[in-house]
């Protein structure tokens, strides 16, 4: 694997069309990787920032699924990094859908799953997080959980099958 | 279940998880990233304006060390300094690098430190951006990372600058680096898979994992042992109860020994004596508001240390001494406070956002909001005053 090493000098060259078009391709599951990773706004927005820095530096030069694959693990990394910084974390919740001060939800039906989710472990919240809300696959999970490909899977199938149970017996 | 029953559920999580991601997250202004991105390029290269301290006429000593000037001041006379403006500081300029230059032959020295210094480390231009993760008590070896995400690490010693990149490791992705005590290997870590580089040699040795174990968050704990807290960082950020161990290696022989357990461990903290304080996240949100510092002795006993979220609100900063004895934390309004077991008495040391203890637990590394760095001693008293990062601590024997 080439990695493109930039010099200053480079850098004054390098095509920043080409850079865009990454940005352009990649930042809004990026933004969602992360802040299903913290909860947090301003972690996401930081760690999302740092992630491009060290992609603008030094960008392998990979092949298209590869760079998605790298760029997901260092906004994971980045984003891990900042919350063992000591600051708050605000695992996602589903905010529009639980019981908060204005007493509106959006979509009625989801409000029971809404409250489900919430109430599940951090870890899985993630996992399904990614899964259904950013839409990897359990290969590019795999790495940013700390789990097997296999393993997210069936863990991904358990947790579905425990909503369905807890939504059927609140039924 | 039926496949089509996970499809509607599939459906649901989908119809949920968008909407409230889409509210939540803002797409990055791409122009403006790669404006300000090109203007950081522009300021890189240009000629890095020195902001090496001024060296007082009170500098005492003065030692060349294999192409590294080391300047000590003289700074006695520091309890109940008047002005935290810049002492006459310390300072350590290691030659311009070339990494054409051969590297020279490094073998650490006996050093017995008798107390240390805070000095200022003029880097070169290529990694003046970086932090300084470590150096050598001899001041010969200086370990650099790159923020804010740690993605590189380099060695500066004497004109050589190292770029640490173990075998297989991408680059740019984030890399624990740290320096062991004499300066002799570098302990890198990342996803879980460690490495030791050998500073003379310039070789890479993986280091195994704790038995059975998919890794942890590496701590060198002296010259000869390195300390693993597992199943701590990843469940920590994912939340939910777990064990996590403490596991010691020794480093010549590879054999492990498990030092202790506790749920829930969120950090670990070499002690001297070859124990271990063990920083352990009771609240049940995981919301860092219920931290206790537990002393893990080398028979294995422990004890706790000190509760610090019946206390304190969460920390900003926080570093815990190699006695074992020693916690140093930054709370609301930037002050920085110490607590200590052997009296039991939590004190105010000054303002400032807590960096680290020097090896000998003796002064505290204090970042101050005007960007002076500053030791201060445990009553608060400032001893070194530096014009700001980076610094790290040197020996005088």
């Amino acid at each position: 694997m080439e990695v493109l090493e930039r010099t200053p000098a480079d850098s004054r060259n390098r095509d920043s069309v080409e850079f865009a078009r990454i940005v352009r391709e990649h930042d809004a599951d990026l933004q969602r990787v992360a802040y299903v990773i913290s909860g947090d706004a301003d972690i996401t927005r930081d760690a999302v920032q740092a992630t491009w820095e060290i992609a603008w530096r030094r960008m392998p030069d990979f092949d298209a699924s590869a760079r998605r694959a790298w760029l997901l693990t260092v906004v994971a990394n980045a984003t891990k990094r900042e919350l063992r910084r000591g600051r708050l974390r605000r695992i996602l919740q589903v905010r529009s859908y639980r019981e908060g001060s204005h007493g509106q939800v959006d979509r009625p039906e989801l409000l029971d799953l809404g409250r489900a989710y919430s109430q599940l472990a951090s870890r899985d919240r993630q996992i399904l997080g990614l899964r259904f809300g950013v839409g990897l696959t359990s290969e590019e999970i795999s790495p940013l959980v700390g789990l097997s490909a296999s393993g997210v899977r069936v863990r991904t199938a358990r947790l579905l099958s425990r909503l369905k149970k807890e939504l059927s017996d609140e039924g | 279940m039926k496949a089509d029953e996970n499809s509607d559920i599939e459906r649901q999580l989908r119809d949920l998880l968008h909407a409230d991601l889409h509210r939540s997250v803002v797409a990055t202004d791409v122009d403006a990233l790669i404006a300000q991105l090109s203007r950081h390029d522009a300021r890189k290269g240009h000629a890095r304006t020195s902001v090496l301290a001024a060296v007082g006429a009170t500098t005492v000593l003065a030692a060349v060390l294999t192409g590294v000037s080391l300047n000590l001041a003289h700074i006695g006379d520091h309890a109940g300094l008047p002005s935290p403006s810049e002492s006459p500081a310390s300072s350590f300029s290691p030659a311009s690098p070339s990494t054409a230059t051969p590297s020279p032959s490094v073998n650490p020295t006996p050093f017995q430190p008798t107390s240390w210094r805070l000095v200022h480390i003029d880097l070169p231009a290529e990694v003046a951006a970086h932090q300084v993760a470590g150096v050598s008590p001899d001041g010969r070896v200086v370990l650099v990372v790159e923020l804010p995400a740690l993605s590189s690490a380099h060695l500066l010693i004497a004109a050589d600058l190292r770029n640490l990149l173990v075998p297989g490791h991408t680059e740019g992705a984030p890399i624990s680096a740290q320096l062991s005590p004499d300066g002799g290997f570098v302990l890198l870590s990342e996803l879980g898979l460690a490495w030791r580089y050998e500073v003379s040699s310039m070789a890479y040795t993986q280091l195994p994992n704790p038995p059975g174990m998919p890794g942890g968050q590496w701590m060198i704990q002296d010259s000869n042992h390195a300390l693993v807290l597992t199943g701590s960082v990843a469940s920590h950020e994912f939340g939910g109860i777990t064990d996590t161990q403490v596991w010691r290696l020794d480093l010549e022989t590879l054999a492990y020994s498990e030092l202790g357990a506790r749920h829930d461990g969120v950090g670990l903290y070499p002690v001297a004596d070859g124990g271990a304080v063990i920083l352990v996240d009771n609240s049940s949100q995981h919301d860092n508001t219920g931290w206790i510092f537990d002393r893990i002795l080398p028979d294995g006993s422990d004890h706790l240390l000190y509760d610090y979220g019946a206390n304190y609100p969460p920390p900003s900063g926080w570093a815990v001494a190699l006695d074992g004895q020693s916690i140093a934390f930054t709370v609301g309004g930037g002050k920085t406070l110490l607590f200590d077991e052997s009296s039991g008495d939590v004190h105010q040391l000054g303002d400032g956002g807590v960096l680290d203890f020097s090896p000998d637990s003796v002064l505290v590394r204090l970042l101050r909001q005007d960007g002076m760095v500053v030791a201060v001693d445990r009553s608060g008293a400032i001893v070194t005053s530096l014009s700001g990062p980076p610094s790290g601590w040197i020996g005088v024997e």
